[in-house]
């Protein structure tokens, strides 16, 4: 049934230009997701998932094809609606943690809020919910650079879901983390995944994080190769 | 200019350019040795040309500063100077009889033309000489009975045409040489400012008059090159003057043509004055070194103008200074992976400050000859000005502008702005060498200090020991600026100290701050307490102006979060602005280094204009009150020594367009000879036995009745200035003087001519002074000084009663000076005009004082408007530093706008950030710089108060709020682009290469 896929993707093409080089990324992709869903992104470097994540959160324009997020075809959006939807709608979670490094942990986590308009009252509120919810609160005044990589990534987590949206982009959430503290980040995730009933779309090398999600689809040469439901 | 800061300008050229070959030399050397570091470090700004272009423009400022300063000074200078070549033409010295006669008795200044012939004939066979002419030379009246113009001050010049060779050429307008036989019995020549000022053309009727004789003459040609030494000059063979003056065979003048050109003969001044006071030793007659005084008074005048650009330019340079530190600060950040690699493969940390210095060299030559080339087009442009000012207050004086550099001023200038900048990027390169390398490959921020090293302990107690030394220094020379300097080093390394020593940064600094705020305000508003017998000059302020900022920026930087908290509280109310504002604030109080030092340059160039703005408004109520310079009269009339009034109050009592109801008091002042104003006087028991040239001035019964000017220091007994004047009155000998003669304790005034009269013993500021015995030239004649007047007068002089002059002289006195008091209500400028025609006969000039203080006021707003205009070149830096500040940003934020923009940011948001964040920066310093220079002046004002009544401390708003709005927007401007271009990132394209 329709109604079940939140997001929904047809013939979707990226291509670009690499100097004189036109680089075709995505060169006809089909994919769907349910609300709800956890769905890790696999294959090797350059196979164009990260091109793919980026499509589908419309922080990228596409060059042919169809995105639709709940019921919202973003490419027909200008880039100030397309923008305000992705604050209001989306979380992002980024290997490189990606937070800015003059913020303290709870001003990183409240910025996407001040951003769609709530005020700063209750974005504070709802950023110091978050990093308790993540479990750092008492570190909610240190700047990144004071924390660890694990809790970094903690605190993009908890940037990417105080919001409360409806979609979670992560990509490669564990790749610059040590085993253990990938697992406890994967554990928070698939925490938060369930309780909320967030749509998550992992992007990933490991096989570890990719067999925590419900669906694993696989890449190749911009083309999905695979798609298998766990 | 001879000095800058009590530092010879020589001594600064010496050392500026042994060090500039030290560098350059050892550069080359290293360079020789390492040709592949060199090429490395020479090819970075062929490569990116834009980027080089912004280097170079952000470094050249500081040399464009000194080099417009000095360029100033010597056009200035130069202009002066060959304004008296060309007056002087050839002629060197004068000789004249002053006004001594052969007995020692004071007589009018004429002598038999024997005395000429007897010095030609002692000086036959002495080759330095290669002219000699006697002549007479006066004032006189001159009448264009064709075009119906008169003109009182025309010079009249006669010399006898049988001894005018070694003098030069005359000229006529066609260029043809013109001589004085030409001139037929009723013909005169005049020089071109003369004609001009007369709208005569050849073949005009001219009148001539002067003292009970009237010449009617015809114009034959208007010539240039009558070594007159004056313009507006008219002139005729020395025969007819004679005649025309009925003076027999004598003359008043001979004039002296050294060996060599117009420019060369002044060399040998020295040697034939001395020759020829020996040759005129007990005639009576005086040797003046005309042409070398006018050389050397307008070298004052230049290096005056120098060293004031100079001092205001001191704010810019640090400003420069700065810019140029955050600039190497910036490209250094910038190539941190590119030298953290480099790094990695091998170089050494010596080789990586080496190829740093070439590149930055590179730049710094460059920047240095764009900012001699610039700094000469600002001179010009300024000069230009300068004398456009001038010349539109003197329409009797030809200005003949002329550009000139002297070629060692621009090269100190492009060697100082070389070695500021070299030493800059010397301590950019140490500090770039000392990089991690895993950090720099990775671009990772260094991690804050936690162990301070051994250099810190050491500046400390250098700056420990200098601040010690210039103490020392203070007491010695009793100069109230080192004191002060002395001490704010001695905060200054306390605080280096006690930050070696543990205590925390923040409130190290934060203390250190206010300490240097609270000390400098402390000293200017104690000045007088604190001072004692030291002498104050001008730079006083400007050191305190630059610790005080110094001290603010402390402040601020080290307690922005706090500040930036009422941003936010205040902005943060227009909800839109929040996301914006926090990113904003978050980065202006993330890097220390760069928002406190453009938040300097700001303060530093605000804080000069503000003060100025105070200061200068703050004089203003000087030219409005008129009863201060002109002793409480409306309206100055001057007649021509040549058309005395023998009788004024039977020619008021006659008047026809006059109402003598509108007119309460006529006082007048008399000029000692009937050629000058100026006479010679020498103080006595001193060691100086030189006589000076001063005006002596007599007043008459009315004048010493009504003026009103007061005194700054009078001696013993006088109680009030009515007591003073009174006294002169009715003791003949007592006289006062004006202040300009007087040296004050607190102020040191600027070099003067050696020529230039200033009494030694009183001081303006004391309350009470010993009197003081001056000679006046004659021999028999003593005036004793019991007070002086304030300062602000339109005539200086000394003033003493018509009695003293006319008893103790045995001449008769000539007044020439007529103050008039008119009643209230009474309009003075329409009662000047009818002065003027009621005087005609006399050929009076009266003019309203309100008129003269409005030209004058006008005048001295031009200057300090052009002043503050030279001052508002430092603001360009401030606003480059953000333009290289946001330029850099956008580059080192490419990443996190991506990210930005990713969780919600709007293109519009980022812009908005970018912009905030300029604006944070710029209004601290602009705020810093408006209140530290409110409070400065505020004292300034108060102190100067005891120098010049009247003036008052007023805040110029519209000004301050313009200044403000101009940096403000002009920085928001600079920003614009940058913050533009920050928006239109990709967000995919900024995180995919992460």
């Amino acid at each position: 049934m329709q109604e079940d896929y939140i997001i929904q993707v047809r013939g979707l093409r990226k291509a670009y230009r690499t100097g004189t080089v036109k680089v075709e990324a995505l060169k006809g992709v089909d994919f769907a997701a349910r609300r709800g869903e956890m769905v890790a992104i696999m294959g090797p470097s350059g196979c164009g998932k990260t091109t793919l994540l980026n499509c589908l959160s419309g922080l990228d324009s596409v060059s042919a094809g169809q995105v639709e997020i709940d019921g919202v075809q973003l490419q027909r959006m200008s880039d100030n609606k397309r923008t305000e939807y992705r604050a209001r709608h989306m979380g992002f979670v980024f290997q490189l943690y990606n937070l800015l490094p003059v913020l303290s942990s709870v001003e990183n986590v409240e910025l996407p809020m001040l951003v769609s308009d709530v005020s700063p009252s209750e974005s504070r509120q709802r950023a110091l919910e978050a990093l308790a919810l993540v479990g750092l609160s008492d570190e909610a005044n240190r700047r990144p650079a004071e924390l660890s990589g694990g809790q970094r990534q903690r605190v993009t987590i908890a940037r990417a879901f105080a919001n409360q949206p409806t979609i979670i982009w992560a990509d490669e959430p564990t790749g610059d983390l040590d085993s253990e503290t990938a697992k406890a980040i994967m554990d928070l995730l698939c925490h938060l995944n369930k309780a909320n009933q967030q749509t998550f779309i992992v992007v990933t090398h490991s096989h570890e994080v990719a067999a925590r999600a419900d669906r694993i689809v696989k890449m190749r040469d911009g083309l999905i190769v695979e798609d298998n439901q766990l | 200019m001879t000095e800058f800061f009590f530092v010879p300008m020589n001594l600064i050229a010496l050392v500026a350019l042994i060090a500039f070959a030290v560098v350059m030399g050892w550069l080359l050397s290293v360079a020789l040795r390492n040709r592949i570091i060199f090429k490395l470090g020479v090819r970075n700004p062929r490569r990116r040309p834009a980027q080089t272009a912004l280097i170079v423009f952000g470094l050249m400022l500081s040399t464009l500063v000194i080099t417009s300063a000095l360029g100033v000074g010597d056009t200035l200078a130069y202009t002066l100077k060959s304004m008296a070549v060309r007056d002087l033409g050839h002629t060197d010295e004068g000789i004249s009889a002053a006004t001594l006669n052969d007995d020692g008795k004071l007589t009018t200044p004429r002598f038999d033309y024997s005395r000429f012939e007897r010095l030609r004939a002692q000086l036959e066979g002495y080759n330095k000489i290669d002219g000699l002419a006697p002549a007479i030379t006066g004032r006189s009246l001159v009448v264009n009975l064709t075009a119906r113009q008169n003109e009182p001050g025309i010079q009249l010049f006669a010399p006898d045409p049988d001894h005018l060779s070694g003098f030069g050429l005359m000229k006529n307008q066609q260029g043809q040489s013109v001589s004085l036989s030409d001139l037929g019995p009723d013909e005169v020549y005049l020089d071109r400012r003369a004609a001009d000022r007369l709208d005569a053309h050849p073949g005009d009727d001219l009148l001539l008059s002067t003292v009970g004789n009237s010449l009617a003459v015809r114009l034959k040609s208007i010539v240039k090159g009558t070594s007159a030494g004056a313009n507006s000059v008219v002139l005729m063979p020395l025969s007819r003057a004679q005649e025309f003056l009925q003076w027999g065979d004598q003359i008043n003048a001979i004039y002296v043509s050294n060996k060599g050109g117009p420019l060369e003969g002044v060399e040998h001044s020295d040697e034939v004055t001395a020759r020829l006071e020996d040759l005129l030793a007990g005639t009576g007659l005086e040797v003046d070194t005309i042409k070398q005084d006018r050389l050397r008074s307008a070298g004052l005048a230049g290096n005056a103008i120098a060293t004031i650009f100079a001092f205001l330019g001191v704010f810019s340079i640090a400003a420069g200074v700065l810019l140029i530190f955050l600039i190497f600060a910036m490209l250094s950040a910038a190539r941190k992976p590119e030298i953290g690699m480099a790094r990695a493969v091998g170089m050494k940390r010596r080789q990586l400050v080496h190829m740093f210095l070439f590149e930055g060299t590179a730049y710094d030559l460059c920047a240095a000859l764009v900012g001699v080339l610039l700094g000469m087009a600002v001179s010009v442009a300024t000069a230009s000005i300068i004398v456009g000012v001038l010349a539109s207050a003197w329409p009797d004086i030809a200005f003949d502008l002329v550009y000139h550099f002297e070629t060692s001023s621009m090269i100190l200038a492009f060697v100082v702005g070389t070695l500021v900048t070299f030493i800059t990027i010397s301590l950019s390169s140490w500090k770039l060498s000392q990089l991690n390398i895993v950090r720099a490959i990775r671009d990772i921020p260094e991690p804050p200090l936690t162990r301070v090293g051994y250099q810190r302990p050491l500046v400390a107690i250098s700056l420990l020991v200098l601040g010690l030394l210039l103490l020392l220094a203070s007491l010695a020379i009793e100069r109230a600026s080192l004191l002060y300097l002395g001490f704010s080093l001695g905060i200054t390394s306390v605080a280096l100290l006690l930050r070696w020593l543990g205590l925390r940064e923040r409130l190290v600094f934060s203390l250190a701050g206010i300490a240097l705020v609270i000390w400098s305000l402390f000293f200017v508003s104690s000045l007088e307490s604190v001072l004692g017998d030291m002498s104050l000059g001008i730079e006083v302020f400007f050191f305190s102006g630059l610790m005080m900022v110094l001290g603010s920026v402390w402040i601020v930087v080290y307690n922005l979060n706090l500040l930036l908290l009422v941003f936010a509280a205040v902005l943060g109310r227009i909800r839109g602005i929040v996301p914006a504002l926090t990113t904003a604030v978050a980065h202006a109080s993330s890097s220390r280094l760069g928002t406190g030092l453009t938040i300097a340059m700001f303060a530093l160039v605000v804080f000069i204009l503000t003060f100025m703005s105070v200061t200068i408004g703050a004089s203003a109520p000087l030219f409005e009150d008129a009863d201060l310079p002109s002793g409480g009269y409306d309206i100055v009339g001057i007649v021509p020594t040549s058309r005395p009034i023998e009788d004024i109050s039977s020619v008021m009592g006659n008047a026809t367009v006059l109402n003598t109801r509108d007119i309460l008091a006529v006082g007048s002042l008399s000029t000692l000879s009937s050629l000058t104003s100026f006479h010679r006087v020498r103080q006595s028991g001193v060691a100086s036995t030189k006589w000076k040239k001063y005006p002596v001035l007599g007043a008459d019964d009315v004048f010493l009745d009504t003026n009103t000017f007061e005194f700054t220091t009078t001696a013993q007994g006088y109680e009030s200035a009515a007591d003073v004047w009174l006294a002169i009155r009715e003791n003949p000998g007592y006289a006062v003087i004006t202040a300009d003669a007087v040296p004050s304790r607190s102020l040191s005034s600027m070099s003067r001519a050696d020529s230039a009269l200033l009494l030694e013993g009183p001081y303006r500021d004391d309350e009470v002074m010993s009197p003081v015995e001056l000679d006046l030239q004659g021999g028999n004649m003593t005036l004793t000084i019991i007070g002086v007047i304030e300062p602000m007068n339109l005539n200086r002089g000394i003033y003493t009663s018509q009695n003293t002059l006319e008893q103790g002289l045995s001449l008769p006195v000539i007044p020439t000076t007529y103050l008039f008091k008119v009643a209230d209500g009474v309009d003075a400028e329409a009662t000047a005009h009818a002065i003027e025609s009621e005087f005609f006969a006399y050929g009076m000039e009266a003019r309203s004082i309100d008129e003269i203080l409005e030209e004058e006021s006008e005048i001295y707003f031009a200057i300090s408007s052009l002043l503050q205009g030279f001052v508002a070149l430092g603001l360009v830096v401030g606003i480059a530093a953000l333009g290289v500040i946001s330029v850099r940003a956008v580059i080192e934020r490419r990443h996190e706008i991506g990210v930005l923009r990713a969780i919600g940011f709007k293109q519009r948001t980022v812009q908005l950030s970018f912009l905030l964040e300029s604006s944070i920066v710029a209004l601290l310093g602009i705020f810093i710089g408006v209140v530290l220079a409110l409070l400065l002046s505020y004292q300034v004002v108060e102190f100067m108060k005891t120098e010049a009544e009247g003036l008052e401390f007023h805040i110029p708003w519209a000004q301050t709020l313009a200044t403000a709005a101009a940096v403000w927007g002009a920085s928001l401007l600079m920003t614009y682009l940058p913050s533009r271009e920050a928006s239109k990132i990709d967000p995919a394209e900024a995180l995919r290469y992460e």
